[in-house]
């Protein structure tokens, strides 16, 4: 089955090149231009990972996070932060708050292509070991 | 001990001492005069009454007792210290006691003592009685043609002496008490006199050390504790203008402080914006770039590739500078922020020399490396370290002409495995004068900024900003046209 990865970016150029990307390899993406999108998107088809950008007007990445964290549906979907910070302390704060991983702004296509693929995989045996116990 | 009662204690203690021996002294002196006077007066007594009592006893003992009877008591009155009076034969017979006028016995006398030697005596003698209650004088009697046929013993009693000895004693020491005490009393009052404006000096001090400055101390006449108040005086009103004036200026800091920190925070929200602003549309441009060069978005002519790598290699210059500029300002409001991890020296020299193999190529540089296989693991923030390298190899790079040679070389400073690792960058470059090796860690500085070495000058400032944020140093060693020599130190994992 394809795995599906939900983009939430208010760039549209980063968002049609992350999913140009993907797309390539066998991904089906969502795209969100906006925080409250990405919630109703993610809520409504529970995507295998979500790729977040942080800076994006009217509610930002960190809000969005908060909530799909108290959300019961939409808790366990990964989430990877999406960012031009790259200050240690946003990377803290982003674990924190329940991000697993945290990807820089600008990034070349093999490397988001390499950590999209690794953070399915590591989610999805997490999953498979849950479903076991 | 309080000063004022110091003071009284020595004062009074010296004046004791001194009271003491000047009337000891007095006393002594006093008794010994007494005492002349007394005995002077007994031999004038003995010399005036010596020979009338003898003709006397002559003419009136025999035939006229009761004359001569009545004559002794008149003398014995004469003296109120004389007690007795004998008559003695210079045979040391005695012919009379004025005892036995009394009906008392009278004493006997050894005819081979002291006494009888006395007697014979033609000059009058004076000692102490044996319990030493009286003195006992001798007086010869001479006839006029010089016969000595008597000797007339006086017995004076040392009674009224002694009281008067008494008295002197107990009037000087009562005397030297009392000035003691007076004396002491003064001094109290004095030392009291002294200390009250040192105590007021002291409660204004402390009113002073609490804050408040409105204290003043009553300074009257010209003396030297006047002096002190007035001083005193003086600088707490100078205090007070200067805590006034502190005070005013620790508000101006303070708002400026407030202003500082409102300024630092727009300079966050500025450098995040900018961060963002200039990061979105090169994420686009590198990633498509990318994606394009590899093929992904349909096939490419040579001449395509070629362009797309020229693109590709000035957008990666682009992200650098851009990078620089945004870690330059995050360092500039020292918010340098290090994550040290374990890593091998080697391992990262390998990355960074990696990442520049095109510039190293592209100047055909010789690239030569000197890292021994047992250099222990280094603790620090392995990215930020890169980039220190990496910033040391592309300056190296820059000032190095092609087919010069670079190298890096790698050494454990005290052979431990506690101290530090010493990392060095050398090149054979055109060096750096002695006047400008001083300044190229500041930033923006350039070695030759009109000619072809463009960059922003943040590279060296950037690698010593992330050193001191390790508190590691950096040093450069060049000598013009001989190139230069970057070291810097790390700490070993332990």
């Amino acid at each position: 089955m394809k795995k599906r990865v939900l983009v939430v970016d208010d760039e549209n150029d980063i968002l049609e090149l992350i999913s140009i990307i993907l797309s390539d390899n066998d991904i089906t993406v969502y795209k969100a231009k906006d925080g409250l999108s990405g919630l109703e998107i993610a809520r409504k088809k529970k995507p295998d990972l979500i790729l977040l950008d942080i800076m994006m007007p009217e509610i930002d990445g960190w809000e969005v996070l908060k909530i799909l964290k108290i959300d019961d549906e939409t808790r366990n979907i990964p989430v990877a932060m999406l960012t031009c910070k790259t200050e240690i302390k946003d990377k803290v704060l982003g674990i924190q708050e329940g991000a697993i991983d945290y990807i820089t702004k600008p990034f070349l296509t093999d490397d988001i292509i390499k950590k999209v693929k690794n953070l399915l995989t590591k989610e999805g045996k997490e999953d498979s070991s849950d479903a076991i116990e | 001990m309080t000063f004022r009662k110091s003071m009284v204690i020595h004062t009074s203690g010296l004046l004791f001492v001194f009271m003491m021996c000047l009337a000891s002294l007095l006393v002594y002196l006093r008794a010994r005069e007494i005492r002349a006077s007394m005995e002077k007066d007994a031999l004038t007594f003995a010399t005036l009454t010596a020979g009338p009592l003898c003709e006397a006893y002559e003419n009136y003992y025999e035939s006229g007792y009761f004359k001569f009877r009545e004559l002794v008591l008149n003398l014995l009155m004469l003296d109120r210290n004389l007690i007795g009076v004998q008559i003695y034969t210079v045979n040391n017979k005695k012919l009379f006691d004025s005892a036995e006028l009394e009906g008392k016995g009278t004493e006997e006398v050894k005819k081979n003592g002291a006494f009888y030697k006395r007697l014979k005596d033609i000059c009058p003698t004076l000692s102490n009685s044996k319990d030493g209650e009286y003195y006992d004088m001798v007086f010869p009697y001479l006839e006029p043609w010089g016969w000595h046929r008597y000797s007339v013993r006086y017995l004076f009693t040392k009674k009224y002496l002694k009281q008067r000895l008494r008295f002197l004693f107990t009037a000087t020491i009562s005397l030297s008490f009392f000035s003691i005490i007076f004396a002491s009393f003064i001094s109290f009052l004095h030392t009291r006199a002294t200390v009250r404006p040192l105590e007021k000096l002291t409660d204004a001090a402390r009113k002073m050390s609490k804050g408040n400055f409105d204290t003043r101390i009553e300074s009257r006449g010209r003396d030297e504790i006047s002096i002190l108040a007035e001083a005193f005086n003086e600088m707490s009103d100078q205090v007070k203008i200067d805590l006034k004036m502190l005070k005013s200026q620790k508000k101006i800091l303070s708002d400026a402080n407030v202003e500082l920190k409102r300024l630092n925070e727009l300079k966050s929200q500025f450098l995040a914006s900018v961060s963002h602003e200039l990061k979105t549309p090169l994420t686009s441009l590198k990633g498509y770039i990318d994606y394009i060069a590899q093929g992904k978005l349909g096939p490419l002519t040579d001449a395509q590739e070629k362009g797309l790598d020229v693109a590709k290699r000035n957008l990666n210059r682009l992200h650098k500078q851009i990078l620089n500029l945004i870690d330059f300002s995050s360092f500039e409001s020292g918010k340098i922020e290090v994550s040290p991890t374990p890593f091998h020296i080697d391992g990262i020299v390998r990355e960074a020399v990696t990442n520049l193999d095109a510039k190293l190529t592209e100047k055909s540089i010789v690239y030569e490396e000197n890292i021994p296989s047992d250099i222990p693991p280094v603790i620090a923030d392995r990215v930020k370290i890169l980039q220190v390298l990496e910033n040391l190899i592309i300056n190296a790079v820059k000032f190095t002409p092609s087919g010069g040679k670079i190298s890096i070389s790698c050494r454990n400073m005290d052979g431990t495995q506690k101290g530090k690792i010493r990392i060095c960058v050398g090149d054979s470059g055109i060096g750096i004068s002695e006047d400008k090796q001083k300044k190229i860690f500041e930033k923006f500085f350039q070695v030759k900024p009109k000619e072809k070495h463009k960059g922003l000058g943040l590279g060296l400032a950037i690698s010593k900003s992330i050193l001191d944020a390790h508190n590691e140093t950096i040093t450069v060693n060049s000598k013009k046209g001989k190139g230069s020599n970057f070291c810097f130190t790390l700490p070993i994992y332990k």
